[in-house]
């Protein structure tokens, strides 16, 4: 079996990285043959390493192209929040159930403690990410939003360490509420600001755990002003997720109702 | 015309040597105790299922049977949700409870994907279809399933006295999905009879079953053929042409969905008109006040949908495991009784009770986790015109003879003769 005809090399690739990226992420590195991954793409093993040279390097590159990206989509949803908003509507979701391919970077971390094939492109891959998150840092702290004392460097790794972390404390081992953990966020964003904790509105905002939705429907039936459904039938918020005045009690009404309990109304401070 | 070489062998040749599978002995009768000896096919359960339930709640949870080769059945939301949940222990390979499980080797695609898949393939495979079944998309059934539900009781004429279920509630699902499937829609009463073999048929015997349900996949190769000669804008066409990892799909694979569709496109949306008439039928202060007040229908329908939850699910249990108390086997199955969690008293307040404005209704009707079911809104949209129809043509009925109601066996539960006595 060679390449298929009518696939280009780019498909190629994408199919042999979205097979990695579910067969890493259910057997695990050592429990997963390069072959396997071949032949859930529909490639032969040789078609496999004209693309990709070792399974080290399949591994990291499923996990940049397939693992969580909750702050670039963050980012996508809504380009014009500030960065501390920014920051604690991805940190609401880090304990959230996250779906197979979310735990890949729990696979990839582990491989590299033992395998320094693993471990290299693993040096470069969080590097990147600390240097975003720290770039990111220096931005909000140029705008006002953090305290330009502290070491950008510093709020980077404490934010990578929670990023990790939600990843190894899955919520089967370990729930917090969302409302609680919320709180907790607010607070120490607010005690990382230039001056204290900031007085904001009292906003109620919306969101769905896109991991948890499984398209049912409940809150676009019962809140149409404020829930859609995408092409698949997922629910969507509206609109950045602002409840407009008046709405609070449908925005409850449809969480209550969600039969995946996705939906969180959070009040902000 | 191209020939599509997947579809020019019968199934039965491709099928060469019978699949190995397991098969057990088949037990009937009377059961002598439900939290050791449980089976949902006998006819005490399928006449009323939730004392028993409700018993099995709170002395022994998770029931046992050595029935079906051995098996499971849950009767706490929690445990139920937790199954649900839980795909990398629990295979959804076989999600009929029968005395045949097929063999490993068809995991993780199974025979119908992906109500039969399992992670990763499941997520895919469902990709497919979730764009044809979204609230937008079966709107556009919506008008036809009007006027047919009309055109149904046109045809009562001035009886007094009709079957709901087989002159009504049945013949509304069938043809909506005939339509979707762009089948021939005199071939309605055919699919009744794949029904339930597929559904009903569990303790046949496993050549006669395999026999039955091979009957089904003749018919539907026969239908793929007359749409590869005459394409159409229609589900069977789509799923000829759909394509999964940049190839189209397999023969199996695209008879096996359209098998899918069929099945649990109907008896499940026929059980839910059907028992929610019933209940409407039997409780005079519901159905007036739901005559009196149209806009409350979304709200009750939940609750009938709760209540009166017509699917069962079925899972085969992956590996020998030590599980909420109980020491599962490989290949045990689970009995995933969504109406047994509907109706826990520590998940819904006034649980064993119908309460048509029920405002918080967080129900399991439609499954929880990566299979919810896929027509469920198609089902809704289904079952809310089928009521809307029926209470604005005849606002004024009851139960002709309460004795006379008989319900279906098996996983899917509603009513198979519903006689109604019209006005009043």
């Amino acid at each position: 079996m060679g390449r298929i005809a009518g696939v280009t090399a780019a498909e190629t690739r994408e199919r042999l990285l979205c097979a990695a990226a579910d067969i890493f992420a259910e057997r695990g590195y050592d429990g997963t043959r390069v072959a396997d991954i071949a032949a859930a793409a529909g490639v032969s093993n040789g078609a496999l390493y004209a693309h990709f040279a070792s399974k080290a390097e399949l591994l990291v590159q499923a996990l940049r192209a397939h693992g969580r990206r909750l702050l670039a989509e963050a980012f996508a949803a809504d380009p014009d929040r500030s960065i501390t908003d920014l920051l604690l509507v991805v940190g609401r979701w880090l304990p959230r159930r996250r779906d197979a391919r979310g735990y890949l970077v729990v696979e990839a971390l582990l491989a590299a403690r033992r395998d320094e094939d693993v471990a290299r492109p693993m040096r470069t891959y969080v590097g990147e990410r600390a240097d975003m998150l720290a770039d990111l840092m220096r931005a909000a702290q140029a705008g006002g939003e953090l305290d330009p004392a502290l070491s950008p460097n510093a709020l980077a790794h404490f934010c990578l360490l929670l990023a990790m972390g939600s990843a190894l404390i899955s919520p089967d081992l370990h729930a917090v509420g969302p409302r609680e953990w919320a709180a907790l966020l607010a607070r120490v964003v607010a005690g990382l600001g230039t001056t204290g904790p900031q007085d904001g509105s009292d906003d109620v905002k919306l969101q769905i755990d896109t991991d948890r939705c499984q398209g049912h429907g409940r809150c676009y039936d019962l809140a149409p002003a404020l829930f859609g459904e995408d092409d698949e039938g997922y629910g969507q918020v509206l609109g950045d997720g602002t409840v407009p005045p008046g709405k609070e009690q449908d925005a409850r009404l449809a969480a209550a109702n969600c039969p995946e309990r996705a939906i969180s109304v959070l009040e902000e401070q | 015309m191209s020939v599509d070489d997947r579809f020019t062998q019968d199934f039965r040749d491709t099928a060469g040597e019978e699949p190995l599978g397991t098969r057990n002995d088949i037990v009937t009768g009377p059961v002598s105790d439900w939290a050791t000896d449980f089976s949902h096919v006998e006819p005490e359960w399928s006449a009323d299922p939730y004392p028993i339930q409700d018993e099995l709640r709170q002395r022994c949870p998770i029931a046992h049977t050595e029935r079906f080769g051995g098996g499971w059945l849950p009767t706490r939301y929690e445990d139920v949700a937790a199954v649900a949940y839980d795909p990398d222990h629990f295979s959804s390979r076989a999600i009929i409870m029968s005395n045949f499980r097929p063999p490993l080797d068809e995991a993780p695609v199974g025979g119908s994907p992906p109500i039969s898949s399992d992670p990763p393939f499941h997520h895919d495979a469902r990709k497919l279809l979730l764009p044809a079944f979204t609230k937008a998309s079966v709107a556009r059934q919506e008008p036809a399933t009007r006027a047919f539900c009309h055109s149904l009781i046109d045809a009562f004429g001035d009886r007094p006295v009709v079957d709901a279920a087989t002159d009504y509630a049945q013949h509304i699902p069938i043809r909506v999905i005939a339509d979707m499937l762009g089948f021939p829609p005199e071939d309605g009463p055919r699919f009744r009879e794949f029904v339930e073999n597929t559904l009903e048929g569990v303790n046949q015997e496993p050549d006669e079953r395999i026999e039955r349900m091979q009957q089904l996949f003749d018919y539907l190769l026969q239908q793929i053929r007359d749409h590869l000669d005459h394409p159409r804008d229609d589900l069977t066409t789509f799923l000829i042409n759909a394509e999964l990892y940049g190839s189209k799909l397999e023969a199996d694979h695209v008879a096996g969905t359209m098998a899918l569709l069929l099945i649990a496109g109907i008896d499940t949306t026929w059980s839910a008109i059907g028992a929610s008439l019933w209940h409407l039928a039997k409780t005079p202060q519901d159905r007036e006040r739901l005559v009196a007040e149209p806009a409350l229908l979304p709200t009750a329908l939940e609750e009938f949908l709760r209540a009166f939850a017509p699917v069962t699910m079925a899972r085969l249990v992956k590996e020998d495991m030590h599980w909420h108390g109980v020491d599962m086997k490989a290949d045990d199955w689970i009995l995933l009784s969504f109406p047994a969690a509907n109706r826990d008293p520590a998940q819904f307040d006034r649980a064993g009770e119908v309460v048509i404005d029920r405002k918080v209704n967080r129900h399991a009707a439609f499954g929880l986790g990566i299979h919810r079911c896929v027509g469920s809104h198609l089902a809704r949209m289904e079952l809310r015109v089928a009521l809307e129809v029926w209470l604005e043509r005849m606002p004024g009925f009851s139960l002709a003879d309460p004795s006379a109601v008989t319900w279906s066996a098996g996983q899917i539960r509603g009513p198979r003769a519903l006689p109604l006595r019209i006005g009043g």
